[in-house]
């Protein structure tokens, strides 16, 4: 087991809450966050979930799947979730279409990230969050 | 305007040429007429002076010869006159001789005869007579009694002559005789006037008997007995002879109050010195001419005048004839009144022939116009009624063959309208059931004062409209659909009109997102003025048409899900490879799984990419190696490697993704894990481009280059025996460099989808 080290030499211990409605996907970024010295405080598989999973954990991060099943996508709730709750979000998916990439820039995410993820991908984004102030829809 | 009826041009272009020709043919030919006239005139008139002028000269030469005649005779009229005078002197003396002798003493005999002689005188007193005896004693001297009984022999004259002597030799030697001598004349002072005397022989006294006369006297008499013929001569009324001498004293005039006047110095009303003129012409060797004003005596008015002087030299006489030129004027002038008596009686002959002819002419013509009028207006006639008949021409009664000609081909026009007609209306049959048989609507607007007015329409129309318009025809489009008076249907229309670019359109209605009908139209102007609109109710094509479009995005949302799905699945395996690597603690399986997890990784990319790429069959190669390169550079912990993709935006299908995908995910993980052992700054460069149809790729790296021997083909690695295989797949070319760092190029031709 590699214990990835942050930057200034200590586990980054960040409450994340995973959004993805593959489970074994969520189990593996599960695993990589431990390993980074993360606490996963909260799942969720929906949109709807994920909102209410961030208004009762309030977690320091949120990792987006887009496609989700059910009413609410990932946007959505992303918007919602920074909008209430002013946590910031990483979408876990580099592609999208542009309609979609376009409402997920609104929300000003912390990045996107290409699915699937490994360990690098998260350290680098869990680097820069400190500095990261979770942006409100703009206009 | 009044229009120009043919036939009046016809009279009018044939009279009144021949008109204008007449009438320049007289004009001209009275002009050059007159001008020959003219010049006659002056021919005329020049012959006519020198006619008169012939006719004074010669009037002129006339009396110079009779005044030669008259002059010549002068000396033979004086010894006449003294030879016969004497020859009386004679017979009387021997009349009283013979009475007497006896009877008386001879000095008492010549004492009688004597003076029986004394006191005869003749030539106007001047003539007497003498006796001389042969001894030279003067026996009678009836002028100068006191020389009588006087001894003369010694006595001379002016010339020297003894004058008694030469008579008494005459009277001795012939017995009569002529003799020439000066001597005193009575009354006159002088002795030496020219005198000529007749002595006879008187045998019984022995004396000589004679008489003389003077030379002068005798002359001066001619010259009166001249002067006064001359004055009477008289040609015509105003014709006369006139004489002055060379001191300007006019010897001889018509007008006896000239006569005798001194007139050298007088002038005519033009101030012309006319005599001195007639002297100088007169003293040339032919005479000359002279023209001035002078009173006409019939008339008492000043009148141009010619007169012709010519000198008689033995007496220094001018004699003049002259002519009053008027007389010429005036035979020109009757002349003149001839010729236009003349002229006008030709031209009133040549105009009556004009006339006549035109007369003619006009009747012709006029024949030929009413003939021309009747043929006109056959076709006239003809052309009236083929308006709606097809009458033929009736060639037979026409007049000229032209007429019959243009008949016959009015006839056959005729019968091909017959055929056209015929054809138009099976043509026109057929367009009409072209236009009311057609499954398209078909509307008809004509643009009057602005308004579009449905000119027709076909059933198709009512059907697809669904309202009557068959029965709306002649209304405005408002009116006709008054549902249209807010659509852009009237505007698109007149647009059309103004600019004659057909117009095609599709107008829907839907309701409730479902198309409830839709129609095709096209509008295109047909004449200037009017707008054709066709349409077709396609609301089954549109629907079918949205059908296979919904069903076409089904099947775009199906591929997407399936790329989705895909990809997803293989973030799952990813993931579990993942997972299950937590449990592997060994560095050589763990790298094994993250080689396998990074393949995963290359190809679930591919599915994302093309789940998100717009057609859905192809990937941009260059937005995946973006992607693609950076992960694989950071996906090894050994070393910091750094990347570059230098890219050009190249699109290849799914098949050939993935293989291309695979092959550079080997080539950069190959470099990141075997090239840089004790390198620093590595570096990975991938570049992509196309040249042609041909994709290349090349990844470099700056390491420590290929082993010696290093044989792609024969590599016991994975890696580069999976680079060979999938480069056959892709059915491209491999090639690999290794002197300094390691380049490997792949390139293979891209493939068409399908």
């Amino acid at each position: 087991m590699i214990i990835v080290q942050s930057s200034h030499g200590k586990p980054y211990s960040y409450r994340v809450m995973i959004v993805e409605d593959e489970q074994i996907i969520a189990l593996a970024m599960r695993k990589m966050l431990m390993n980074l010295g993360c606490e996963v405080c909260a799942e969720a598989a929906t949109g709807e979930a994920a909102v209410a999973e961030a208004a009762k954990g309030r977690p320091d991060l949120v990792f987006m799947d887009i496609m989700l099943e059910g009413e609410m996508d990932g946007v959505e709730a992303a918007h919602r979730i920074t909008a209430e709750y002013e946590v910031p979000v990483v979408f876990a998916t580099a592609f999208a279409d542009e309609d979609t990439k376009s409402r997920a820039m609104a929300v000003s995410p912390v990045a996107f990230v290409a699915k699937p993820l490994d360990t690098r991908d998260l350290s680098a984004i869990l680097e820069k969050l400190p500095n990261f102030k979770p942006g409100r829809e703009k206009a | 305007m009044r229009l120009n009826s043919i036939f009046r041009i016809n009279l009018l272009s044939s009279v009144l040429p021949l008109l204008v020709v007449l009438l320049a043919l007289g004009i001209s030919w009275t002009f050059i007429e007159y001008r020959e006239f003219e010049a006659d005139t002056e021919r005329i008139r020049a012959e006519l002076m020198q006619a008169q002028e012939d006719m004074i000269r010669q009037q002129v030469d006339e009396v110079v010869e009779y005044l030669g005649h008259m002059e010549s005779k002068t000396s033979e009229r004086v010894r006449q006159t003294i030879k016969s005078r004497t020859e009386e002197a004679v017979a009387v003396a021997e009349r009283l001789y013979a009475a007497y002798h006896g009877r008386m003493s001879d000095q008492e005999l010549q004492e009688l005869v004597r003076e029986a002689l004394r006191d005869i005188r003749f030539n106007s007193g001047r003539g007497y007579y003498f006796a001389t005896r042969l001894d030279g004693v003067e026996m009678l001297f009836a002028d100068h009694p006191e020389l009588e009984g006087q001894n003369l022999l010694s006595a001379q004259d002016s010339q020297g002559r003894f004058v008694v002597q030469d008579m008494i030799r005459i009277a001795r030697e012939q017995g009569q005789g002529f003799y020439e001598y000066g001597w005193t004349k009575p009354g006159v002072e002088g002795e030496d006037h020219a005198k000529i005397a007749y002595v006879q022989y008187f045998e019984p006294f022995d004396w000589l008997i004679g008489t003389g006369e003077y030379i002068e006297d005798m002359e001066l008499e001619v010259q009166t007995e001249a002067l006064n013929r001359i004055g009477n001569i008289r040609t015509g009324p105003d014709g006369y002879v006139f004489v002055l001498n060379l001191q300007g004293i006019l010897l001889s005039h018509v007008d006896p109050d000239l006569q005798g006047d001194f007139i050298l110095t007088m002038r005519d009303s033009q101030g012309t010195e006319l005599f001195k003129d007639i002297i100088e012409a007169g003293l040339q060797e032919q005479g000359g001419v002279v023209e001035y004003l002078w009173p006409k005596p019939s008339t008492g008015v000043e009148t141009p005048k010619m007169t012709y002087s010519l000198v008689f030299e033995p007496w220094n006489w001018i004699v003049c004839a002259g002519v009053f030129l008027d007389d010429v004027e005036l035979s020109i002038s009757q002349m003149r009144d001839r010729f236009w008596a003349g002229t006008r009686n030709k031209l009133l002959l040549a105009a009556s022939a004009a006339v006549f002819a035109m007369g003619v002419w006009f009747l012709m013509v006029r024949h030929f116009s009413l003939r021309l009028r009747q043929g006109v207006d056959t076709f006239g006639d003809f052309f009236r009624k083929a308006v709606d008949s097809n009458e033929p021409v009736d060639d037979e009664s026409l007049p000229f063959h032209e007429f019959k000609t243009m008949a016959g081909y009015a006839n056959t026009m005729l019968e091909d309208r017959a055929l056209a007609e015929e054809a138009l209306v099976a043509s026109e049959e057929r367009f009409r059931s072209v236009v009311e048989s057609s499954p398209m609507g078909m509307l008809f607007y004509a643009l009057k004062q602005g308004d579009l007015i449905l000119r027709g329409a076909n059933q198709s129309a009512e059907d697809i409209l669904g309202v009557p318009v068959l029965d709306r025809i002649g209304l405005s489009i408002e009116q006709a659909f008054p549902g249209m008076a807010e659509a852009e249907a009237p505007g698109l229309f007149r647009e059309v009109i103004r600019t004659g670019e057909p117009f095609y359109g599709e107008q829907m209605y839907y309701t409730d997102e479902e198309i409830q009908g839709a129609y095709e139209f096209h509008a295109f102007r047909h004449t200037p003025n009017a707008v054709a609109v066709m349409f077709l109710d396609v609301t089954e094509r549109i629907q079918a048409q949205e059908q296979i479009n919904n069903s076409l995005a089904e099947k775009e949302v199906l591929l997407k899900e399936i790329h989705h799905r895909v990809k997803n699945n293989l973030q799952i395996i990813s993931s579990l490879l993942y997972l299950q690597s937590e449990y592997v603690r060994d560095p050589n399986a763990l790298d094994l799984f993250m080689e396998s997890r990074n393949r995963i990784h290359a190809m679930a990319m591919v599915h994302e990419e093309l789940y998100r790429s717009p057609d859905l069959a192809r990937v941009d190669l260059k937005e995946y190696l973006l992607k693609l390169v950076p992960k694989l550079a950071g996906s090894y912990s050994q070393a910091q490697v750094e990347s570059q993709v230098e890219a050009e935006s190249v699109k290849i299908t799914v098949e050939q993704a993935v293989p291309c995908g695979l092959i550079v995910s080997e080539l950069v993980t190959n470099a990141v894990k075997h090239a840089f052992t004790g390198i620093e700054n590595s570096k990975v460069t991938v570049r992509l481009f196309q040249r042609d149809d041909k994709v290349f790729i090349e990844v470099q790296d700056n390491g420590t280059g290929l082993p010696p021997g290093f044989d792609l083909y024969t590599s016991e690695s994975l890696g580069l025996q999976l680079v060979v295989n999938l480069t056959k797949q892709l059915k491209g070319e491999l090639a690999s460099v290794g002197d300094r760092g390691a380049l490997f190029t792949v390139s293979f031709p891209v493939q068409g989808v399908g």
